[in-house]
């Protein structure tokens, strides 16, 4: 594939697509609503299944769309000039509910600079044992309340940099417009098809899948590689552009996510040898396990089983007297 | 910046020339144009039918995924 002069990978092409039919979606979603005969959506029933289908797809899509997609382009942008960058990127995350630099900050400086360290408010909170709260209570509090309260002290206290307090402010009002047009076009379109999926996007979607990426895992300081779980699901790491290679990007954040899987074969040493927690399944399984409400305690454990090919078997002990 | 692993890297998933389009489709933008199918699709089989759709999609990929 030739890499069109635009973007910075050829494979980013992948992401931009991604994103322009997911704000497609959005369209046509908002074009039925509006016009209600031509989709048979003039009884209250019907209306409330179009929206229920339409909210959970254009949630689960806005989800991946920031929590992966967008993801990718806060480590490596993929335009080569600064200008697409900036405006493709406030573009990219108000359909998530979110401004493109709070993500940003979010993320590269807040998680990954201190990732399972005190100073990284995204992941879920510590109980008095030291476990984490659960994946429900971290999910609904997260987005948008505890990330808008460490989002204001971090600006006002100029953890994203002397000029961060001022920047924060004008991408909130870039944000702020985009984000309203579907309100002003219709109100109630704008709550139940673009706020709403915005909730899911967060709360359902982006939530789980923080959780389940360091979910039993400790601090790098203490143990290498044991930060992250990484995951091995062909299916989930071909459809989530190898977020499931997760350890190997929190070790090395600047390698192109369509080059992870070549990185983590020649990890793969290195992986047993530090115990890192492999495992075969994607992070929709991995949510399940670990929301499990019926068996929790052996969920979990299933969740915590290493994958058997990176088991790391342990040197045989010298045999006394045995020949020499 | 660390590097490591970027030149030599092979990608396993990266589309090939001969199969970007179908890479395109049924790889990574899946989720949106399943999304945009099952939004779409309500113009020709209702509402109830896509909330079907959406109900199952996400059965399926939360067994295989």
């Amino acid at each position: 594939m030739r890499a069109p002069r635009l973007l910075s990978h050829p494979a980013d092409l992948h992401c931009l697509v991604f994103h322009l039919v997911a704000l497609l979606t959005y369209g046509v979603a908002f074009w039925l609503w509006l016009h209600p005969d031509a989709a048979g959506l003039t009884s209250v029933g019907g209306r409330v299944a179009f929206v229920l289908a339409a909210a959970l797809m254009l949630g689960w899509i806005s989800g991946i769309d920031v929590g992966v997609n967008f993801h990718n382009h806060t480590h490596r942008r993929i335009f080569r000039r600064a200008f697409l960058n900036r405006w493709f990127g406030r573009l990219w995350t108000f359909s998530g509910g979110w401004p493109a630099f709070f993500w940003q900050h979010a993320h590269v400086t807040v998680h990954h600079d201190h990732v399972l360290g005190h100073g990284d408010w995204t992941l879920p909170r510590r109980r008095a044992d030291g476990s984490w709260e659960s994946l429900f209570r971290y999910s609904v509090l997260h987005w948008p309340w505890r990330y808008a309260a460490h989002l204001a002290a971090d600006f006002h206290g100029g953890r994203a940099g002397p000029q961060g307090g001022r920047r924060a402010l004008r991408e909130l009002g870039w944000f702020l417009l985009f984000w309203s047009v579907p309100f002003v076009i219709d109100p109630a379109m704008g709550l139940v098809l673009w706020a709403f999926p915005h909730w899911i996007a967060n709360v359902l979607v982006m939530g789980p899948g923080m959780y389940a990426q360091h979910a039993l895992c400790d601090e790098p300081s203490r143990r290498p590689m044991r930060h992250s779980n990484t995951f091995l699901s062909r299916f989930f790491n071909l459809t989530m552009f190898n977020i499931g290679y997760h350890t190997e990007h929190h070790e090395h954040p600047h390698v192109h996510w369509s080059e992870l899987p070549g990185l983590h074969e020649r990890m793969k040493d290195e992986l047993i040898e530090h115990q890192s927690h492999v495992v075969p399944f994607g992070y929709y399984r991995g949510g399940q396990l670990l929301s499990a409400l019926t068996g929790p305690r052996r969920s979990r454990e299933k969740f915590a089983e290493q994958h058997p090919d990176y088991v790391r078997v342990p040197e045989k002990e010298p045999v006394a007297g045995g020949e020499p | 910046m660390d590097e490591r692993g970027t030149r030599q890297g092979g990608d396993r998933n990266a589309p090939r020339t001969r199969q970007q389009g179908v890479g395109l489709v049924l790889g990574r933008s899946l989720f949106p144009i399943t999304a945009l199918v099952i939004v779409a699709g309500t113009v020709w089989w209702g509402p109830w039918v896509s909330l079907l759709f959406a109900y199952g999609w996400w059965r399926v990929v939360a067994r295989v995924g």
